[in-house]
Formats: structure tokens, C-alpha cells, sequence
């Protein structure tokens, strides 16, 4: 029962092969990558309604026991970013029908894109922190891939600033592994639990934990090293840069909560202040460079930077409460972002097509778009509202008063930022073009679209279904003593 | 021993984040071979160096349990090796596609994607 752990591993891993070998038929590559993605979809609410059974589903690969092996293991925060993973997956996997064209599909955009999701799956299940760099390995390589596969001057220029600083990224983390491990002779996390609070050098294990905190902070694009977000996502392909805007900066802040909250619990009130300043800068700076540009994905990679600093938010605070909002708000961020990053494409191709005034002549989809924003600037019936509340509340109750008035402003400043791009792009009456010259009707982007804002409309109008998974989360994340009987078999 | 590497660990990574910090693409180049061969040398250092010992036991493991070289630290710099060679292959193709598109080694001057309004082809 416990190997169905590999299977949103092995899904996409097979899907990214047969695509392989079928890399000149491009209407069975996007066939065989819907079916895949359905295939890890549904793997994905299995092992999610599995995990709420049991806890925690511990498979020791090969046999090896747990401090020797590796492990996988699925508690509710892992279960909800696979299945994060896989609804994300499916519904760019729609959009991809018609965004990406057949040029892309024949120089191999599908396994390219089965691979990011085999590798962000990894990343999410494994409990090796050596495992963990190289799933972000895997990330990495693909997501290169992704990012200059149209092979225009810009995607190049893109990926040279995307690559050096990832890399850079992922050469701190295993030298912070390395750090770990020769500080305490073990890479299995939950191992690692137990021998950092053994430990006779709390001073060291604190840098450690601090290099660990630069390097997925620069994976996550927080405050001082985000700059390669902005400086890339823009210039992908729509499905590309709507999976990396959903998932993988995502990606760090997971890896984050989980060492926080798992391994370095020494000394811990400086490690949450560092959070704390690095979040607080984050929402600012963000929030800032949305406010100076213009340009559609630009201005949604820099707000995707600003809500970063929410989730880090609630990690700094780390109560309870602050702790069930972050994964609240990781959840409703995901679908919400992703969203917006599809619209932007539909914005793009309504452009081209010569539809001026989207409110006018696209309304279903203007109605959708406008969710979105609301959404993300937390206006009260939708999905953005709840976490921020609970976030709101648990910073007044810790009494950080600065973090306090940053997020209330950062709200404020996301709303105005999206409403101007709502002018911008479906009120004001532009010079109409006199017709329109190529109607292209893109009824799977539309599609996609729709079902993520179906899902923030679920979150947002039914806010009780995700706070009882946050909550079952944030009961694990504070028990990490379970975490580790769970993997090592034995009561701490 | 131990002194002498950690030395050469600090001396390299000094060495290669002044070359990452270069305008000069192939520089920060070979500022990636260097930091990921210094950070291979930092597992091997950190993972405890012992002199004349085998890394598997034999059939008496009571005799040389007292000195065992642990050989989980190679396979870790294995990996690391494997994975570092790949990653510098492909940004080494990506630097020269980059230059021939754009004409220029320097990044400072590799700036329009984010000045003009870059929309990806379809």
C-alpha cells in the first residue's frame, strides 16, 4: 500500500519517455501528456485521501532502513503540493493545446514539461535532504529547458540570468548540506531531527540553518536575491511561465517550511527574526517593481515576489495560527497565480487577434479575470481574503506591529496594481482596431482558466475546506517528533 | 590534511565569486566549474578524512571496525560531479547561443529583454 508513493513519481517519469519516443507526432505527444497529467492528477487525490487515513506514508526505497536509505515520505503538506502539482499540471496541460505552437512540440516541450513535474513531485515526497538537491536538480535542468526552448534572443538573454543565479542557488545548498552532514553524519531528515537537537554545537548548527535559509530564499525569490524572477519569466512560453510562477518558487518556501519547521528548532526565535526582516523587505520591494512596470507578466512576477513574503510571513511568526495561515495562503496563491499567468496569454492573444476593450467584447472572460485580481488582492469573499485575515490576526497577536502594516499596505498596493491592469487592458476604449484580422478561438486556454478560477471560487466561498487541511497540516508541522517515529520507527 | 583543504576549499571559493562577480560571461563560467569543484571538495573534507582504511568490512568486522573510511561522502561528490558536469555543458551552450544572438559577453550590456516589451513566440 505504501509504494502508491511512487506513483506521481513514476506517471510522469513514463510520460516523459513515451513522449519521447514519439517526438515527431505532435498531436500524440499532447494526447499522451492530457493523459498523463489526468493519470497524476488522480494518483495525486488518491495518496491525498490516503495521507488524511494515516498520517504519514513511509515507503524506505530499496529496502535500505530509514538513516541508511533513502526515504520517501507523504505527510499533508507534501500530499497538498503533489496535488497542487497535479492540478496546476493538468490544467496548463489544457492550456498548452493551443499556446504552445509545433515548432515547440517538436523540440521536445512535453518531456521537458513531464520531467519538471516528475522532479517538483520528488522534491515535494523525499525525506532525504541529499534527495532534496538533487530533485531541485532535476527542477533545474528541466525548467533550462522550458525557458529556451522557443531559442529567441530573449529567452536566451532570459535563461543566461535564470541559470547562473539557480545555479549559484543550488551550489550554496549542498555546500549547507555538506555543512549538515558533517556536522552530524546523517542526511535523513527526520534522522537529522533528532541529532540537531543532540547537538554540542547549537552556534554552528544556526549558520548552517542560515545558509540554508539564503539558499532557498534564493530559490523562493525572497528579498535580496530574487532578481532572476523578473528577469525571465517574462519571456517563456505562457504554459512555461504559468508552471514556474505556480510551482516552483513555491518550491523553496516548501523546502523552507520543511527544514524550519522540522530540523533547525535550536535557536530558533533569531531564525524566525531573519525570516521575518527578509519577509517584511520582500513584500515591499515586490510590490514596488509591480508599481513600475507595465507589461502584463512583468507586473505579475514582481506581485508573485511581494506574496512570496506573505507565506515567509507566517513562517516568521510562527504560531499556530500564522502557520496555518502560510499554508492556507500557499494553497490559494498557487491556483490563484497560475491563473492569472494563463490569462496573461489569453490577454496577449486577444491583443494580437485585434480585440481592443476585453470587457466589451470578451466578457466571460473579463468576469473571470476580475475574480482573479479580487483574489489576489484579498477582497472579502474570495480566496486571498481568509489567509490574510489569519495572518492579520495572528501578527496582532505576536504583536508585530511593522509586519503588521507592511502586509495591510502590500494588499492595498496589490489591488491597486491589478485594477490598473484591469483599465489597461479591458476598459479603456483604445484606438478599436477596424477589424478584427484573425480570430483565433482558443477554447482550451479559456477552458484552463475557468477551472482555476472555479477552484479560488471553491476556496474562496467555502474557506472552511481548506483551513481543516491547513489546520491537519500545521498539527503536523508543529509535531515534527511524529514526523520522525514515523520515518525511523522509534519514540523520540 | 584537513587544514591544508579547507584552505584550498576557502582559497577557490574566494577565487570564484570574484569570477562570478564578473561582467564577462565566460568568467562567471568558469567561476560555476570552480565553486562546484570546491564545493565537491568541501563534502570530501567535511565527511572526515581517514588514512589506510578500508571502505568495506570484510568477513572479521570486529578487527577494523576501529578504522573504516566511509564511503558515502564519494558518492555524494559522484553525484555531485555527474550533475555538475551537466549543468556547466549546457550553460556553456546557452553563454555561446546567448552571444551569437546578442552580439555581446557582457552582462551589463544583455539588458533588452528587460527594457523592451519581449514577447515570447509562439
Amino acid at each position: 500500500m505504501n509504494n502508491i508513493i511512487l506513483l506521481p513519481l513514476l506517471i510522469p517519469l513514463l510520460g516523459a519517455i513515451l513522449q519521447f519516443c514519439f517526438l515527431r507526432g505532435v498531436r500524440v505527444q499532447r494526447w499522451l501528456n492530457l493523459a498523463t497529467c489526468s493519470l497524476l492528477l488522480v494518483s495525486a487525490i488518491v495518496l491525498i485521501f490516503l495521507v488524511l487515513k494515516q498520517q504519514y506514508i513511509v515507503l524506505q526505497v530499496g529496502g535500505w532502513r530509514a538513516p541508511f536509505g533513502i526515504t520517501l515520505i507523504a505527510d499533508i503538506l507534501a500530499a497538498i503540493m503533489v496535488l497542487l502539482t497535479a492540478i496546476v499540471g493538468f490544467c496548463v496541460a489544457i492550456y498548452s493545446f493551443s499556446d504552445i505552437g509545433l515548432r515547440n512540440v517538436r523540440v521536445g516541450f512535453y518531456p521537458a514539461y513531464n520531467v519538471l513535474l516528475f522532479g517538483l513531485c520528488g522534491a515535494f515526497l523525499t525525506g532525504d535532504l541529499f534527495n532534496l538537491y538533487v530533485w531541485f536538480e532535476v527542477v533545474l535542468i528541466s525548467s533550462f529547458i522550458l525557458l529556451v526552448l522557443s531559442g529567441g534572443k530573449f529567452q536566451l538573454e532570459a535563461a543566461v540570468k535564470y541559470a547562473v543565479l539557480n545555479l549559484i542557488a543550488t551550489l550554496l545548498l549542498l555546500s549547507a548540506i555538506a555543512f549538515l552532514y558533517g556536522i552530524t553524519g546523517t542526511l535523513n531528515m527526520a534522522d537529522l531531527a533528532l541529532q540537531v537537537q543532540d547537538s554540542h554545537a547549537p552556534g554552528l548548527i544556526t549558520v548552517v540553518a542560515v545558509l540554508f535559509i539564503v539558499a532557498f530564499s534564493m530559490k523562493g525569490a525572497a528579498f535580496p536575491l530574487f532578481f532572476w524572477l523578473p528577469a525571465s519569466y517574462h519571456t517563456t512560453t505562457y504554459s512555461s511561465s504559468a508552471i514556474f510562477a505556480g510551482l516552483l518558487s513555491k518550491l523553496g518556501v516548501y523546502a523552507l517550511i520543511r527544514v524550519i519547521t522540522l530540523i533547525f528548532l535550536v535557536n530558533s526565535p533569531y531564525l524566525h527574526f531573519i525570516i521575518a526582516v527578509l519577509a517584511g523587505l520582500t513584500l515591499l520591494t515586490g510590490i514596488m517593481g509591480a508599481i513600475t512596470h507595465h507589461q502584463p507578466r512583468r507586473v505579475l512576477s514582481y506581485s508573485l515576489i511581494s506574496h512570496i513574503g506573505f507565506i515567509l510571513v507566517g513562517l516568521a511568526i510562527s504560531t499556530p495560527m500564522a502557520l496555518l495561515a502560510a499554508i492556507f495562503y500557499l494553497i490559494q496563491h498557487v491556483v490563484v497565480k497560475t491563473g492569472l499567468f494563463l490569462s496573461a496569454g489569453l490577454i496577449h492573444y486577444y491583443q494580437k487577434s485585434g480585440f481592443r476593450c476585453l470587457y466589451f467584447s470578451k466578457p466571460i472572460f473579463s468576469v473571470m479575470f476580475f475574480i482573479l485580481i479580487l483574489s489576489l488582492s484579498g477582497i472579502p469573499p474570495f480566496s486571498g481574503f481568509w489567509p490574510k485575515l489569519l495572518l492579520i490576526e495572528s501578527a496582532i497577536a505576536a504583536g508585530q506591529i511593522t509586519l503588521l502594516v507592511i502586509m495591510i499596505l502590500v494588499s492595498l498596493l496589490t489591488l491597486y496594481v491589478m485594477v490598473r491592469l484591469w483599465i489597461q487592458y479591458f476598459q479603456v476604449k483604445q484606438t478599436q482596431a477596424s477589424f478584427v484580422y484573425q480570430v483565433v478561438e482558443r477554447k482550451s486556454m479559456l477552458l484552463s482558466v475557468a477551472v482555476l478560477v472555479g477552484l479560488a471560487l471553491v476556496i474562496g466561498l467555502l474557506p472552511s475546506l481548506c483551513y481543516h487541511l491547513a489546520k491537519l497540516t500545521e498539527l503536523q508541522l508543529l509535531h515534527p517528533e511524529n514526523y520522525v517515529h514515523a520515518v525511523l520507527k522509534r519514540t523520540v | 590534511m584537513e587544514v591544508l583543504l579547507s584552505w584550498t576549499v576557502g582559497i577557490l571559493f574566494a577565487i570564484s565569486v570574484y569570477l562570478l562577480l564578473n561582467k564577462n560571461l565566460i568568467r562567471v563560467l568558469f567561476g560555476i566549474v570552480l565553486i562546484s569543484t570546491s564545493v565537491n571538495l568541501l563534502i570530501f573534507t567535511v565527511g572526515r578524512l581517514t588514512h589506510n582504511a578500508p571502505a568495506f568490512i570484510g568477513n572479521k568486522p570486529v578487527l577494523f571496525l576501529s578504522s573504516y573510511a566511509n564511503a558515502l561522502p564519494q558518492a555524494l561528490i559522484l553525484t555531485s560531479i555527474v550533475i555538475g558536469f551537466g549543468v556547466v555543458s549546457f550553460i556553456l551552450i546557452l553563454i555561446t547561443r546567448a552571444w551569437q544572438a546578442t552580439g555581446t559577453m557582457d552582462s551589463d550590456k544583455m539588458r533588452e529583454s528587460e527594457t523592451m516589451d519581449a514577447e515570447a513566440p509562439e
